[in-house]
């Protein structure tokens, strides 16, 4: 079989798959993002009707996209060989070593972000709970906490339901994926951090600083309940503080010098307050948190308290959709307005021209805030942004088009093909497409840079994407924001740069493969 | 040829239209706001920000080829056909009379002391169309609108009179917060200038001479490497890690004391603050020089013209910097247009990090606020400042090369 018929064939299956999961209600992993994409509230309000088909039908658009694609590398593909320059070229990219182990190395950072869910999600992969098993990360239901024996009223928290199944020891468990957090709009509890007490002053446990800031005290009895809020200086209770009683309201207020009641002010009389001397007290952490194991925050988290693996994650899905998109997107208008108006010429090209002097001249990044200030940040999309960008991005490539429509045009192959008796179309699509097409792959790794950078960008400022999706700009400003939580900056800067420098590499070895630089040096 | 070169002129206009239009349609959250809304506040407020007219009017207005009012002064008809409105920048009024089908005149202005004045009168159905283009459908327009009589100078004041006018937010001239913030992006690109040729030029002849050695690989990883951090991700990083530790200042281009300082305190406070946004601005530019000026180099080292130089008994010293080096900077001369862009130039990314109030930060809080006449002004300078970098870099080409000529 042909190299196209195998990619046709692979595609095929992609686009079963994904029709499979939605007729059964599944969520497979990333073959389910065909299916994700919905409109936004406001225009859901304006026309009900069209929201609830537009899933299906926005899907089933990109699928059938799809569907032609197999169709044309099936039937194209069936006397498929490969060209010996693209061979030589081929060969050559694997011998530039640094470039091509990039390349590899980008293709199983791409690879990783494929098993979505099953990596990153809060839903749990497998759940076995008295003898039934339950894969709530693969369907698209969602299960109440009670399914597992929990409250009839909550939604299932498997975090939770997993931690309970392990005190109860009763065969019962839970698989959660490696990072059990949703890559947005996902917190924890406040972790609680027991102070201990040492020569009358309190510390952090593990730690030989002394504690300063808020810190609580619960009910021994229950654990839920607050009973005491206060202030330490220098380890010692200083200031107000505030006695809680069963309800919940706050009854007294205690003022402390120093580590000594000075002054105790109580609206009713307060025999339920239990003594300070059997209490243990927390000092709460809020976030951002700190990397922590056991946590299950390999990274630590943001400011929001979302998890900033999974964030991170997620915003590598985003850009490789992003990328994937609008490659596709710009090369395509690229290649058809530089090719018709390189072979065309006359008002054609006329007509472009003057097109792209206008682009050209509007900074893209202004277009893009008055866009998304003018839509509002909620309404802005992943392909309202990829939209805009391709409106700007295709110049640079139709001008490489263009020039080189002009070189081929004016080769002896044409005019030998024109004089044959072959059409326009065929000339275009046979002689010079092909001709053409090849050297566009030496653009791809600028444009992918190109785009991860400018979304990035776009959210650092605040004008990106909004908040439901994971964003590597919003985590970077989040990160400037908050100077003492330098593994914010540190891991978004870590994986974007990684991301860069590949592409980089890779860029630079295609180039190379390409269009070798053949020097005779002097010695 | 020049023309055919250098963008701008006729397509800066059309892109201020495509600015203009939709920015022209938005209606201000404040305009919509609160029930107690009068026709009145609103025709003041639309007023303030160009919303009484149609874009495509106001952009005609903002270029100076319409005249626009100037020194508007308002009142209401509150009963009866006349009223008295106040000269502005003056203590008299002027009474103004109206009839039936809204012409009205003024009556005892002393023209040879105040000058001329125009006269407009709305009735409420006037009011009323400006209300449906401004207020959302649910809130009405009250029943018992007066009529309203406007005064004003029709001015020509736009571009073509060299003027850019005010600010929205802050009412200042926009040239003149233009001109403010030019001695820092000059300060920035003299000093990017000096740091990218100082630092290219050099690596790029070591590299093109030690082709395929391990300098030349390590040079190249490293430049590339910095190709690849984008200004503002390193910025972040430096701040948090460098700033935040105090060995280099957070943000801000002087420190507060900086008058008190003697000159070598200024350079040294002035360094000090400027070093890590330098860093940021330079960090993904040296890749596209110094590779520019290796392969020229190399080309030319290969060339014909050198072989037979160093035949003759140059030596390879005077050789490579005396012919090959020469030949090869000629591309290189295509650039210098671009340093025309060092006036206005600054980041919005970095300046925004370090704090700096440049012009990108100058563009990025009019964008925030929406700031309509700062973001045309500091777009027709940047663009016409493009137009003659473009036609120095041609004028440059054709200078250090014979073969080029404009004819």
């Amino acid at each position: 079989m042909t190299f196209p018929r195998k990619i046709s064939l692979a595609l095929l299956a992609i686009i079963a798959l994904a029709i499979v999961g939605r007729i059964w209600s599944l969520e497979l992993p990333s073959v389910r993002w065909f299916f994700s994409f919905e409109l936004t509230e406001t225009i859901s309000a304006k026309w009900p009707e069209f929201a609830k088909i537009y899933r299906n039908l926005f899907g089933g658009f990109l699928l059938s996209v799809m569907f032609v694609a197999v169709v044309i590398l099936w039937i194209t593909g069936k006397n498929f060989e490969w060209n010996p320059m693209t061979l030589r070229r081929v060969k050559r990219f694997r011998s530039l070593k640094r470039g091509y182990r990039s390349f590899l190395l980008l293709l199983g950072l791409v690879a990783l972000t494929l098993p979505d869910q099953c990596l990153v999600g809060r839903k749990a992969l497998i759940v076995k709970y008295e003898d039934q098993w339950f894969f709530p990360a693969f369907v698209s239901k969602n299960y109440q906490d009670d399914t597992f024996g929990g409250d009839p009223d909550l939604g299932a928290n498997y975090r939770s339901i997993r931690d309970r199944f392990r005190l109860e020891n009763e065969g019962n468990f839970v698989v959660m994926p490696l990072v059990p957090w949703d890559m947005t709009f996902d917190t924890d509890e406040l972790e609680k951090v027991e102070l201990v007490k040492r020569d009358g002053v309190f510390y952090e446990t593990g730690s030989n600083k002394t504690y300063e800031g808020l810190s609580t005290a619960y009910d021994p009895a229950a654990p839920d309940r607050k009973v005491r809020e206060v202030t330490l200086r220098d380890g010692k209770f200083q200031g107000l503080t505030t006695i809680y009683n069963a309800e919940g309201d706050p009854i007294a207020k205690e003022t402390w010098n120093a580590g000594s009641l000075v002054e105790l002010e109580a609206d009713s009389p307060i025999d339920s307050v239990i003594a300070v001397k059997g209490l243990t007290f927390f000092a709460l952490k809020y976030p951002p948190t700190s990397p922590s194991w056991e946590r299950h925050h390999f990274l630590g988290t943001d400011s929001r308290g979302w998890d900033l693996f999974a964030q991170l994650y997620g915003g590598l899905q985003v850009v490789c959709k992003a990328s994937f998109l609008y490659v596709v997107l710009t090369f395509f208008i690229g290649i058809v307005v530089g090719l018709s108006s390189g072979y065309f010429g006359g008002l054609v090209d006329l007509i472009a021209q003057r097109v792209i002097e206008i682009l050209s001249n509007m900074p893209f990044l202004f277009i893009v805030m008055i866009i998304a200030s003018r839509l509002g940040r909620e309404n802005v999309s992943i392909m309202t942004i990829i939209a805009v960008l391709c409106i700007f991005s295709w110049i640079g490539i139709s001008t490489y088009k263009r020039t080189a429509a002009f070189k081929e045009k004016a080769r002896d192959y044409v005019a030998a093909a024109r004089v044959l008796g072959a059409g326009t179309p065929r000339i275009l699509f046979r002689h010079i497409l092909p001709n053409v097409l090849s050297t566009s792959i030496t653009l791809v790794p600028f444009s992918v840079t190109a785009v991860a950078t400018s979304l990035t960008a776009l959210d650092f400022i605040g004008f990106g994407l909004p908040d439901r999706y994971p964003s590597w700009g919003t985590l970077l400003a989040d990160g400037l924001a908050n100077l003492e939580s330098p593994w914010i900056v540190t891991s978004v800067f870590a994986i974007l740069v990684t991301l860069l420098l590949l592409i980089t590499f890779v860029g630079e070895a295609i180039r190379e493969a390409f269009d070798p630089k053949k020097f005779t040096t002097y010695q | 040829m020049i023309m055919r070169l250098a963008p701008g002129g006729p397509m800066e206009e059309d892109l201020k239209k495509l600015m203009g239009s939709p920015e022209g349609k938005s209606t201000r959250s404040r305009e919509q706001s609160g029930f107690s809304l009068t026709p009145e506040m609103l025709l003041n407020l639309a007023g303030t920000y160009n919303r009484d007219k149609s874009s495509l009017r106001h952009y005609f207005e903002w270029l100076g080829m319409m005249p626009r009012d100037t020194r508007k002064s308002a009142a209401l008809f509150k009963e009866g056909f006349t009223t008295e409105i106040s000269l502005p920048g003056t203590i008299s009024a002027v009474k103004v009379h109206r009839d039936e089908a809204g012409k009205g005149h003024i009556e005892g202005l002393d023209a040879a002391k105040y000058g001329e004045w125009s006269l407009r009168i709305q009735s409420p159905a006037d009011q009323a169309r400006i209300w449906r283009k401004h207020v959302p459908g649910n809130y009405q327009m009250p029943a018992d609108t007066p009529w309203r009589a406007e005064l004003y100078q029709p001015s020509f004041r736009g571009l073509l009179q060299g003027k850019l006018g005010n600010s929205m937010s802050y009412q200042d001239p926009v040239a003149g917060m233009i001109t403010q913030r030019m001695p820092i992006s000059l300060f920035f690109g003299i000093m990017q200038l000096i740091l990218l040729y100082g630092i290219c030029l050099p690596l790029g002849i070591i590299k093109a001479i030690k082709h395929r050695t391990w300098l030349d690989n390590i040079s190249s990883i490293t430049v590339f490497a910095g190709y690849a951090i984008p200004g503002y991700a390193l910025g972040s990083l430096l701040v948090v890690f460098i700033c935040a530790k105090g060995w280099f200042p957070m943000g801000g281009l002087v420190s507060d004391n900086f008058s008190e300082l003697g000159t070598w305190g200024q350079i040294k406070d002035l360094a000090n603050h400027a070093a890590m946004p330098l860093v940021c601005y330079m960090v993904g530019s040296f890749a596209m020089m110094t590779m520019m000026v290796k392969n020229n180099l190399m080309d030319h080292l290969a060339a014909d013209y050198v072989r037979t130089a160093v035949a003759k008994g140059v030596s390879f010293r005077r050789a490579v910097f005396g012919h090959a080096l020469r030949n090869s900077l000629i591309p290189i001369a295509t650039t210098i247009g671009g340093v025309v862009g060092i006036f206005v130039g600054g980041s919005m990314l970095i300046e925004k990090i370090f704090d700096i109030d440049g012009f990108g930060l100058l563009q990025f809080s009019a964008l925030v606020e929406r700031d309509e006449t700062i973001i045309m002004g500091t777009l027709t300078i940047s663009a016409f400042l493009l137009l003659v970098g473009n036609i120095i870099s041609d004028f440059a080409v054709a200078m250090v090369d014979p073969k080029i000529s404009f004819d």
